[in-house]
């Protein structure tokens, strides 16, 4: 009888599921959360996992995630609350095996468990299969060799067009801010925010046209020490707390969570996770964007320093103000270093990281020290070597 | 010769004549058509829409004939599919043929010139 796992935040949807499933001669280990579920994964050894969508739970692709951290082999399928065909190739995107739509019943749910279990080992017969694409074989093979042929002329055309000349990145590359005493740093996907914890502050700067100062948010009950951004919203870092905060004319506050650690250094939003670095337990965290902002898992920090954060949906950058380096991290093992990148702006002992921001291929660092703020533009993807020049 | 494969089976949303949407899987995909694995009811009438990511280029509503169909042991449906529309099956033989130029070190195996 094969052994299935059931993740569902309502009893109801575990009931229901649990016997559409015994239904089928299938044996269900239900879990009523995210973390029982990845608990038990290694234990239950189940063949497929079933996920009910619930507004409840975490979003689809999280748990999607999560589980295939721990099971990355087991078929994982979601029964969705509604027919919705785009929420279901994006949760297929994001690793799921099928969805079931409603209503859920045995009818729906037997195709795909079959196919489900059915992956899961190699298949045996006596005689070779004769699969329907057989009998396009002759022109698919024409048509391949034709494509292919032409591939070595077209291939070389891209190449050389990939390679020509790319426009140098207008200077200046770094600029001096009107204010003092720059805390943190976030890329919104048109402008960069700087958060100023002495005039509590956030300023934003157009990076097309100069850094010219686009607006400013005054937050009177908030001295900010982080910013990032992340699914439509600012998180904030304040007084041992994480803000989540609008990005509206005020940054309206949405709400407060306590910070787990000791001393919140950087954070960082890779699409789907808040990322936060504790610079005095040296630790990385991983947390879900609920309102606990529960912690998913925790790395040690490979930064001896670590001083700011930045992530985009492959890696995250930590700048070491120890060793002035940036350091490239993988999202899924984040205690391995795959490059080092010199920050020689922070040589000069005077002045220290606070805030790091990219778009994906540049890199923007705000410094604070000897009475000024300073933001700094870095292109680490032509080693080009930074200038400094005026504001 | 192994033919080149993407990472996943690329998910595909399906809208049918009646208005109706599902989803499948591409099993196999060449500028011209397809063959898309969906469940049931897939209904009656020839023409349906398909949107999908290729390399991070997105195909969206690509008008295809349902050429034929068949049930799979496990209650699926494999779908034939011929795309109509030319401009969509233009911008696909050059996405293919970018990541066949890529990828040309592997793929080459077997094909002599």
């Amino acid at each position: 009888m094969p052994v299935t796992q059931i993740l569902a935040y309502s009893e109801r949807d575990r009931r229901e599921i649990a016997g559409i499933l015994a239904g089928l001669g299938c044996e269900s280990s239900p879990a009523a959360t995210l973390n029982n579920a990845t608990d038990v994964i290694e234990k239950v050894r189940p063949r497929v996992v079933f996920i009910a969508e619930d507004s409840a739970a975490p979003p689809c692709p999280v748990m999607i995630k999560e589980l295939m951290q721990f099971a990355p082999l087991v078929p994982l399928i979601v029964f969705l609350r509604e027919r919705d065909s785009a929420r279901a190739v994006e949760y297929m995107r994001s690793g799921a095996f099928d969805c079931i739509a409603p209503p859920w019943t045995a009818d729906a749910v037997r195709p795909v468990l079959r196919k489900a279990l059915n992956i899961s080992g190699t298949g045996l017969s006596l005689a070779r299969p004769r699969s329907q694409l057989r009998k396009k074989l002759p022109f698919i093979a024409v048509l391949t060799a034709l494509l292919l042929s032409g591939a070595f002329y077209l291939g070389r055309f891209h190449a050389r067009r990939k390679m020509a000349v790319v426009p140098a990145l207008p200077g200046p590359y770094s600029w001096n801010l009107p204010y003092s005493h720059p805390s943190g740093l976030a890329w919104d996907g048109k402008s960069l925010r700087v958060s100023d914890w002495y005039s509590q502050s956030v300023y934003e700067h157009d990076p097309v046209a100069g850094m010219r100062l686009l607006s400013v948010a005054h937050l009177p009950s908030a001295v900010p020490s982080g910013l990032t951004f992340g699914e439509g919203v600012f998180w904030m870092a304040v007084s041992g707390h994480i803000e989540k905060r609008m990005r509206d004319a005020k940054l309206t506050l949405l709400g407060r969570t306590r910070f787990q650690g000791e001393r919140l250094s950087g954070l960082c939003h890779d699409g789907l996770y808040l990322w936060t670095v504790d610079a005095k337990q040296g630790r990385l965290r991983r947390h879900l964007t609920d309102s606990e902002l529960t912690v998913t898992r925790t790395w040690q920090s490979p930064a001896a320093n670590p001083a700011a954060l930045a992530c985009g949906p492959a890696f995250l950058w930590l700048a070491d103000a120890s060793s002035r380096e940036l350091l490239t991290l993988p999202l899924d093992d984040p205690e391995t270093v795959l490059s080092r990148k010199s920050l020689p702006q922070y040589r000069d002992a005077g002045l220290k990281i606070t805030g790091l921001a990219s778009d994906g291929k540049r890199f923007w660092s705000s410094a604070e020290g000897k009475n000024k703020g300073m933001l700094f533009l870095h292109d680490f993807s032509k080693n080009r070597p930074v200038h400094t020049g005026g504001d | 010769m192994t033919s080149p494969r993407t990472g996943q089976f690329i998910p595909a949303e399906i809208e049918f004549p009646d208005g109706s949407a599902g989803w499948g899987r591409l099993i196999e995909l060449h500028p011209g058509g397809a063959l898309l694995l969906t469940r049931p009811p897939v209904p009656d009438g020839g023409e349906i829409f398909l949107s999908f990511e290729l390399e991070g280029s997105r195909i969206e509503k690509l008008r295809s004939r349902l050429a034929k169909r068949r049930h799979d042991p496990d209650g699926y449906l494999l779908c034939e599919i011929f795309f109509i529309e030319e401009s969509p099956r233009s911008e696909m033989r050059s996405i293919i043929l970018d990541m066949l130029a890529r990828d040309r070190g592997t793929m080459n195996d077997g094909i002599k010139f």
